[in-house]
């Protein structure tokens, strides 16, 4: 990052090499449009290679900053465009690719972390269904409990429940894989 | 809200799943409360989990070019381009907010470009940098249309009377923009800097030079890491590398923010 910041091509274009599939993934899971997600993957990282002092170390790893940014991005750009009730029409067939299973088999691999990303599906798949669902349509649909409760017709307590023990759960996981690692 | 409550919505801030007034109210105590604070960076380093198990998509061969194009033309830009690096970029986004200021920015632009398409190669390169803003602007036009979002006009300080600046945000705060007007032309090597306030800090949130005396400016709220809901903004001028934290006798523009 500190070559960024003297205007390193050479390290934007590693970073952007390293990083486009997390970001673009991401963008793509949240808008669902291929244009649109490379739309916003474009701006995200021009926004990287102007202003790379936004990213501060100290606070976190780069790789969940990055994250973070795409995703919220990504509901702006879905938010600007009026199109936050497209997972309601979707069809049950289409909202079953946006929740695939967890054992799904995805033959393609984070480049930047190849079975830090088995291990992280296989984490997911280790969370009740019902867990996985409100975790996913805060993160990725950018709904609110009550909006989830209403979406689902649950009560809101019980979306509140979820969200916090599926949360404990990513939360020990990724502790004890920290752990591990730093073993 | 207590300690203990906070603790409870943490997860649920984390992912984004609280109402605009929950949200607001954690904030206000993730501001005093550093194990809070510790609390939710990982809760979001755990949210990233999410996204990591997305299936793997990759752009086209053809976004790399077109990014790694832009940046080496800023590049060229901010070398051939007196008052250097981000002379422009930065300014883009707020310049289109206000539908009045653009209407009246897109004529100026227009005639600018028709004058200066008869001058030199450096003055060639502005050309090319104005007409690129001109296109962008019915993006920021969008944004600015949205009907979550606030405007709050900005009252020049003591360091520049004339300067006249209008400050929009998204009420879910996810972003924030800058358009003002009647800017001093400043030194080599000095720009803008855009800062948000909080009780207890004032983040850098970038910094920007003007373009005939206008300038915009617009930024994430994800990006800033804030540790509390923001108070108030305001505008700085100082050497491109000097962060240090604004006095308010500096403000050349400042807005205070309501709840």
């Amino acid at each position: 990052m500190g070559l960024l910041s003297q205007r390193d091509l050479r390290a934007f274009e590693a970073i952007y090499d390293r990083y486009n599939a997390v970001v673009y993934s991401t963008a793509l899971r949240v808008i669902g449009d291929a244009s649109l997600a490379e739309d916003v993957t474009q701006e995200i990282f021009l926004r990287l290679w102007r202003q790379p002092d936004r990213y501060v170390a100290s606070r976190g790893r780069f790789l969940s900053w990055i994250i973070s940014v795409s995703r919220n991005r990504s509901l702006d750009e879905i938010r600007r465009r009026g199109r936050r009730q497209r997972y309601e029409s979707a069809s049950p067939e289409q909202q079953a690719r946006e929740f695939p299973a967890g054992d799904a088999n995805d033959p393609s691999r984070l480049a930047l972390a190849a079975d830090e990303r088995d291990r992280i599906r296989e984490a997911l798949a280790l969370l009740p269904a019902e867990q996985r669902q409100v975790l996913e349509l805060a993160y990725f649909h950018g709904l609110t409990q009550q909006e989830i409760a209403e979406k689902l017709e649950q009560p809101l307590g019980t979306v509140k429940t979820r969200i916090r023990l599926g949360m404990q759960k990513l939360r020990v996981w990724l502790k004890e894989t920290l752990e591990q690692t730093e073993a | 809200m207590e300690h203990e409550e906070v603790r409870e919505l943490i997860d649920a801030y984390a992912i984004g799943a609280l109402d605009p007034e929950e949200a607001r109210l954690v904030e206000e105590h993730l501001a005093g409360c550093q194990e809070c604070r510790q609390e939710l960076a990982e809760a979001r380093e755990a949210t990233a989990l999410l996204a990591l198990a997305a299936p793997r998509q990759v752009p086209s061969p053809q976004l790399r070019a077109r990014v790694l194009d832009e940046a080496r033309r800023e590049q060229r830009r901010e070398s051939a381009v007196p008052g250097g690096r981000r002379w422009w970029p930065g300014a883009i986004g707020g310049l289109a907010a206000a539908s009045l200021a653009l209407a009246v920015l897109a004529g100026f632009a227009f005639a600018r470009i028709n004058d200066l398409d008869s001058e030199n190669d450096t003055l060639g390169q502005e050309v090319t940098a104005a007409r690129e803003m001109l296109t962008q602007q019915q993006q920021v036009i969008n944004l600015s249309v949205q009907p979550d979002v606030k405007t709050v006009p900005m009252s020049a300080g003591q360091a520049q009377p004339q300067a006249t600046g209008v400050y929009y945000y998204s009420q879910a705060r996810d972003w924030g923009m800058l358009s003002s007007s009647n800017l001093n032309r400043l030194d080599a090597g000095w720009v803008y800097h855009f800062w948000v306030l909080t009780a207890t800090q004032a983040v850098h949130a970038g910094d920007f030079t003007s373009w005939y005396g206008m300038a915009g400016y617009r930024f994430d709220f994800d990006e800033l890491n804030l540790n509390a809901r923001p108070i108030g903004v305001c505008v700085t001028a100082g050497p491109q590398d000097d962060n240090t934290p604004p006095r308010i006798g500096d403000y050349v523009l400042y807005a205070p923010l309501g709840s």
